[in-house]
């Protein structure tokens, strides 16, 4: 076998068995030295679930290579594969953004971010609160406070 | 969001800009301390408009400055986006007749009209917060509102409406109170203007009035309210009068009389000035410092009915009268500088069924107000101003909120016209940091230019 059709096995935390190309493993950097140490055996990886790992798999297969490219095109159609992609449920974004963060895959995590900020530019402060389900838990002094100074925002 | 954790929602507000953080450190507690104790505001504001600080002190700008800074950019957006952005308008039925009037606080709207019920409305949303049904003892004349209590002015009745959902009348005492034709509150004090010349001040929790105001021989058509305790008011002959809530007579005359009556007054702290609007069609400024009027222009051929600007902003002032045209005026000069209507028929992406939304066109200085149609400039009866935007009330069914951009056209990009990517540093790196002081990533786009002036 060549390396470079190496193959590694990845185990999620409900024990399904996924396998990817060494160099996109090589991507995440948690499990970078593992990898390059020559591992045979499938990683656990007790913080994944099959699912949302088939999800970043499906990712970072797309993205090897091409995020390097300077093919206009090409960029082009990664950026519109990219926001079918990303149209998720907020659980499953999350779960995303989890899920890159504790393998350390920094371009899905940038992008995963990048897009729960989206949601949140140019939004009241009623509808943040609503989309993320945060409650308004402020004390009157701390609201006034915060009303005070920031007047301006009502509203903008 | 917050099962993301603190470092990742750190990543999460890097990506935003300045009044979108501010936005969010006001959501919940937990954002709060995050954008507060992890410096992202200061950072983000000093890496954006840092070199238009003359600050030399390289640990952080005041917070308190900072702040001052902020309010300074936002009144700087509001401007532009009056005077030289693009509008779109958005009208939904607000009422089942006759709205004509509405004020706007908080981001919160509250609307009245003669169906018998006041709406409380949201400003980013226009849904209906909260409704109030208007007593049998009178028509709805004029209301105010502040974060606690609605205040209306019933005929010859106040009504008070706790936003908890109690309501209250207060006992009418035949012939103490001639009819109010306006009303202003300011806890815990709501005043009357009266049709018999005087101002009428009650008292909220007392439900008493505490004092008469002799301020015109002909009825008071409106009022307004200083922090420091004055009131002002026009009256139906045209003259101003001022008067400190402690004595019982008018304090001075700004204006003795003219041809037409005082439609509208607003006051702003911040200038010391007082601006009216008139029966024909005339706005007007004065200096309460020099007591003299600044300017002085006919901004259309009929009434005025509402002019307002944004608390603390200095620069523009919102006119609204019988034609129907929403203009601009220069707060210091008089200067008309920019004129809306409503296209019509360009009923563009409507984000819910409701709610109809059109593009606003900017009237250039040779359009002939004839030739549009009064479809697409309805009569403002009363018009609020906030952040960017102005409600509009029209004495029909539906309400209108008239929001203002900076238009894409003279947002200005970087020189490449690119986005650009900030040095991204690993998620690793970052960890490695304690301080997420200098740790930087997200998009830098600059929105709009500033010239912040120490």
């Amino acid at each position: 076998m060549s390396s470079k059709k190496k193959v590694i096995t990845l185990r999620s935390s409900d024990g399904e068995i996924f396998e990817v190309e060494e160099a996109v493993a090589l991507e995440w950097l948690t499990i970078k030295p593992l990898v390059e140490s020559g591992c045979t055996d499938a990683i656990p990886l007790p913080q994944v679930t099959g699912n949302i790992l088939a999800k970043v798999i499906e990712y970072c297969k797309k993205h090897i290579g091409a995020s390097e490219s300077e093919d206009r095109k090409i960029l082009y159609e990664l950026e519109s594969w990219d926001a079918d992609f990303i149209k998720v449920d907020q659980g499953t974004l999350f779960d995303l953004i989890r899920a890159a963060d504790y393998l350390t895959i920094k371009t899905l995590f940038e992008f995963t971010c990048q897009t729960v900020a989206d949601t949140i530019k140019h939004k009241t402060i009623e509808e943040v609160r609503h989309i993320f389900r945060e409650s308004n838990d402020f004390t009157p002094e701390e609201e006034k406070e915060i009303r005070g100074k920031s007047w301006w925002l009502q509203g903008l | 969001m917050s099962s993301l954790g603190h470092d990742v929602l750190c990543v999460v507000f890097s990506f935003l800009d300045v009044f979108d953080l501010i936005r969010c450190s006001a959501v919940c507690s937990h954002w709060n301390r995050i954008i507060h104790k992890s410096q992202l505001l200061e950072d983000l504001f000093q890496r954006k408009y840092g070199n238009a600080l003359v600050s030399p002190n390289p640990a952080g700008i005041p917070r308190r400055c900072l702040w001052e800074h902020l309010q300074d950019m936002a009144l700087a957006q509001h401007r532009r986006a009056l005077t030289g952005g693009c509008a779109t308008i958005d009208q939904w039925k607000g009422h089942s007749a006759g709205a004509s009037k509405c004020r706007m606080r908080m981001g919160l709207i509250v609307t009245g009209g003669s169906d018998r019920v006041m709406r409380l409305w949201s400003a980013g949303t226009y849904k209906c917060l909260e409704e109030y049904s208007i007593p049998d003892a009178g028509s709805l004349v004029d209301f105010d509102f502040d974060e606690n209590k609605i205040v209306g002015l019933l005929g010859a009745h106040l009504c008070i409406w706790r936003r908890t959902g109690t309501r209250s009348l207060f006992p009418s005492r035949e012939g103490s109170f001639a009819r109010g034709l306006c009303m202003s509150y300011i806890d815990p004090e709501a005043m009357v203007g009266c049709e018999d010349g005087t101002v009428r001040v009650f008292d909220m929790y007392s439900k008493k009035c505490t004092r008469i105001i002799r301020m015109h021989p002909c009825p008071v058509t409106c009022l307004t309210l200083s922090e420091e305790q004055l009131i002002f008011s026009g009256s139906s002959l045209g003259s101003i009068t001022i008067s400190g809530l402690s004595s019982d007579e008018r304090v001075a005359k700004l204006r003795s009389t003219d041809l037409t009556g005082i439609k509208t007054l607003c006051y702003n702290p911040i200038s010391n000035t007082l601006f009216a609007g008139s029966t024909a069609g005339y706005a007007s400024c004065w200096d309460l410092r020099r007591m003299a009027v600044l300017w002085e222009t006919r901004v259309s051929p009929n009434v005025v009915y509402s002019l307002g600007h944004l608390i603390k902003d200095r620069s523009s002032l919102v006119v609204g009268g019988i034609d129907g045209v929403l203009r601009v005026l220069d707060q210091n000069t008089g200067e008309v500088i920019s004129s809306y209507v409503m296209e019509e028929g360009t009923v563009s992406s409507a984000s819910s069924k409701s709610i109809s939304r059109r593009r606003g066109r900017r009237l250039l200085e040779d359009d002939h107000l004839d030739s549009i149609p009064k479809t697409a400039r309805p009569s403002i009866t009363c018009l609020a101003v906030g952040m960017n935007k102005a409600v509009t009330t029209h004495n029909g069914k539906y309400i209108r909120i008239s929001s203002h951009n900076v238009s894409k056209g003279l947002r200005p990009r970087r020189q490449d016209g690119a986005v650009v990517y900030r040095q991204v540093k690993t998620v690793q790196e970052h960890r490695e940091r304690s301080n997420h002081k200098k740790w930087t990533m997200g998009i830098c786009s600059m929105e709009y230019p500033f010239v912040i002036i120490p």
